[in-house]
């Protein structure tokens, strides 16, 4: 998908997430039944703005919960989103990634940074995320919610700093030690992405690490043209996620941005739901494999 | 096999959503979801 569309779907799918445009006038949250869903993205339910639940934040509550309540709800949501649209949730739909991708686009002189030493083993620490801090922590201990308290830069910048804003003086009063250690790793994250692709959603993200894992069998997914395709490479070159599509169509980084459905001279690349018909051939890509 | 890992995960889900509809979970989902969750924002 150009990338014009997918920009403005991001921005649609974050102003939908938080339209309640009266809470950052009055400081308060939504309070209705749609609090009742779990969004499929990363969105703080603290966000003035916001108009449904975080799953990851609801996910912790109930592994926190005393007596223990298995989370039938938030997981039948996760697996539902997971297994229709994988990580096409992170591409299209989730305010926080496309905040981080909006910093990468700043027309700064600097040097980006693609593939580094320490980017593949640090894609792992995700999954540590998930399993430490989401599940065990709060299981275990019932400590809750964890990721939402030390680490969620979204909670910091969707609800944390604009219900400081518009509380002001007695809000600020009661800050301490976790909101400057929550907006210090914000502003480490914010400075990252303008060096790094999304440097949350592929070191640290809990919800991404959950969606990556079923991109493998999700509904929406890469299709690989064996016949058409030349090993040009030229896709794995403009992944911005670092991901070699013709090797790993449908491993757990692709976030289906389509740059390298883009990118592919002989149009071997093909973002879809499975069992989708193949679209008819562009006839000027017909006739330069001819 | 693989072809029907969709269809499974889906049907799946489609039965813990709806155990946890049947258990109110939603509800409970709402009850965290319309306070402010003040360790999300790093307040007190």
């Amino acid at each position: 998908m150009a990338s014009k569309s997918r920009g403005r779907i991001q921005l649609v799918a974050a102003l939908l997430q938080n339209a309640d445009l009266r809470g950052f006038f009055t400081g308060k949250i939504y309070q209705g039944k749609l609090k009742s869903v779990c969004v499929p993205g990363l969105n703080c339910y603290s966000c003035p703005g916001a108009l449904g639940a975080c799953p990851i934040g609801s996910l912790q509550n109930f592994l926190g919960s005393r007596p223990f309540r298995f989370p039938y709800y938030v997981v039948g949501l996760l697996l539902f989103f997971g297994a229709v649209l994988g990580r096409a949730i992170c591409g299209f739909l989730c305010p926080f990634g496309f905040v981080q991708e909006l910093l990468h686009k700043l027309p700064l002189p600097r040097k980006k940074l693609g593939r580094f030493p320490g980017d593949r083993p640090l894609r792992w620490v995700k999954y540590a995320v998930l399993a430490l801090m989401v599940v065990v922590l709060p299981i275990v201990v019932g400590w809750t919610p964890v990721f939402c308290k030390y680490l969620c830069p979204a909670g910091t910048l969707e609800g944390g700093i604009p219900l400081v804003l518009i509380h002001g003086g007695k809000l600020r009063l009661t800050l301490g030690t976790i909101f400057y250690r929550k907006a210090t790793i914000l502003v480490i994250v914010l400075v990252a992405c303008l060096f790094i692709f999304r440097p949350f959603c592929k070191y640290l993200c809990p919800l991404g690490a959950i969606y990556g894992v079923m991109n493998r069998f999700a509904l929406y997914r890469m299709h690989v043209s064996a016949e058409k395709c030349v090993g040009c490479g030229a896709c794995a070159r403009a992944c911005p996620m670092q991901v070699d599509p013709v090797k790993t169509p449908n491993g757990a980084e692709c976030i289906r941005c389509g740059a390298c459905v883009a990118a592919c001279p002989k149009d071997a690349l093909r973002l879809g739901f499975r069992g989708a018909p193949e679209r008819a051939e562009a006839p000027d890509a017909a006739a330069q494999r001819r | 096999m693989k072809k029907y890992v969709p269809a499974v995960a889906l049907l799946l889900a489609a039965a813990l959503l709806a155990l946890g509809v049947a258990q109110g979970q939603e509800r409970l989902v709402m009850t965290k979801a319309i306070h402010v969750c003040l360790e999300c924002i790093g307040v007190g």
